[in-house]
């Protein structure tokens, strides 16, 4: 908290050691919600210059400061993916697309499961990425999202299920087991 | 499939960390809110000290006010500005680096501008901090000393470079940078440097991209400096 006291008062070095502690989980998570690189580069910049805004509605008594930047995070990841038309650059569907038969099994196989977890239900999708990738806690996870515990457990159980459905080929295969 | 195995093949999905260069970028827009807050701050200052200074000050202050007043009625036209409020309507942020003769980058600056007219106007430098400071005051106290006034000699000619797509030299192609149609002019001047531009249309022919060469005595170029807008922020 102090530091984000001190970043309030204009302090770059206490600003800048905020975004140092938490700046690369919330990229990754912003960038397996939208991805985009460049979105989740914006959304993780922005999320931390919206807490030294008046209007900033975080409250240490209430959350943690990791909680409230995931929170916001997912929010504008949200936002951005439910807008998007068109699949980013990155994108899973765009990278599967383009991979020529050429391109190695196991690259393939990276693009075949973000594809697959991008086709989980909004909902899935962020408890999956906060669980498995972040490895976050459940009941933090119920806090970001605010929903309760009990809905977050069933809906990493569902969205397992459907994953394992999504997969069965590919773990059949014994070429990408290697 | 079991537990195990789903595990494993989702961790075959890694993500490249962010470009190191993210935390330039939120320095820099960390820099240019703390500008504004600055200025909103100082007015708040000069409020608190005016409420607290006495009758006495507070008279002087309002004999001033009498007086500017005065003086604006009888000699309108030069206080007066002829010019309507200007807004930014967007500004694009840019990394700009500089080689050197080995052809390794020298320095590298972050910077926030826009453009009045076809002039670029320097919003944020990483390069110049006390400036910043100082244009930053100036931009919301007197933006006309930051901003260039509006030229209606400028703003044709800008209509009709635009109108014939920025092509302000040799057209060499055409690229979409980040969502933006540019026209890619290329000039070399008598000093024997060759500039190539990627002008955007839709942005007052502003250059999305620039690189900048030197001709060196065997005939081939060496780049000196190159610019690459990185995000381009719509303020309506």
């Amino acid at each position: 908290m102090d530091l984000i006291k001190a970043a309030r008062r204009g302090q770059e070095t206490a600003f800048l050691q905020l975004f140092d502690e938490h700046y690369s989980p919330l990229y990754r998570f912003a960038r397996r919600l939208t991805g985009s690189p460049a979105d989740a580069e914006d959304i993780v910049q922005e999320c931390f210059l919206e807490l030294l805004r008046p209007g900033c509605l975080y409250n240490p008594k209430r959350t943690s400061i990791r909680t409230y930047l995931f929170g916001v995070v997912r929010n504008q990841s949200l936002k951005r993916y439910r807008r998007r038309e068109v699949p980013s650059e990155d994108s899973p569907e765009a990278r599967s697309e383009r991979s020529p038969e050429s391109q190695a099994l196991q690259s393939e196989l990276k693009g075949t499961v973000a594809q697959a977890v991008a086709e989980l239900r909004e909902g899935y999708r962020e408890v999956l990425i906060l669980a498995h990738y972040e490895q976050m806690p459940l009941v933090e996870i119920a806090r970001v999202l605010e929903i309760e515990l009990t809905t977050v457990k069933s809906r990493l159980q569902r969205a397992r299920a459907q994953l394992k459905e999504m997969l069965a080929a590919y773990a059949s295969d014994p070429e990408t087991k290697r | 499939m079991n537990d195990t195995e789903l595990d494993e093949m989702l961790n075959r999905w890694d993500v490249k960390d962010a470009n190191a260069s993210i935390r330039e970028k939120v320095r820099v827009r960390f820099r240019a809110e703390q500008a504004q807050r600055t200025n909103r701050s100082g007015l708040r200052w000069i409020v608190i000290f005016l409420r607290g200074s006495g009758k006495g000050l507070a008279a002087g202050v309002v004999a001033a006010g009498v007086f500017l007043l005065i003086v604006i009625l009888t000699f309108p036209e030069p206080l007066k500005s002829s010019q309507p409020p200007f807004r930014i309507p967007w500004f694009v942020e840019y990394d700009a680096v500089r080689y050197g003769n080995d052809g390794l980058p020298r320095s590298k600056e972050t910077i926030m501008s826009f453009s009045r007219d076809g002039k670029e106007v320097i919003l944020i430098d990483s390069d110049s901090s006390i400036m910043n400071a100082v244009r930053g005051g100036l931009l919301r106290l007197a933006p006309t000393l930051i901003i260039p006034s509006e030229s209606s000699e400028d703003a044709a000619h800008l209509r009709a470079l635009i109108r014939n797509s920025c092509a302000t030299g040799l057209v060499i192609a055409y690229e979409t940078i980040l969502n933006h149609l540019t026209t890619v002019v290329q000039n070399t001047s008598p000093d024997h440097t060759r500039t190539t531009q990627w002008l955007a249309p839709d942005l007052e022919c502003f250059a999305l991209r620039l690189t900048s060469e030197e001709r060196k005595s065997d005939g081939t170029f060496r780049l000196v400096l190159r610019r690459q807008a990185s995000k381009i922020i719509l303020t309506r």
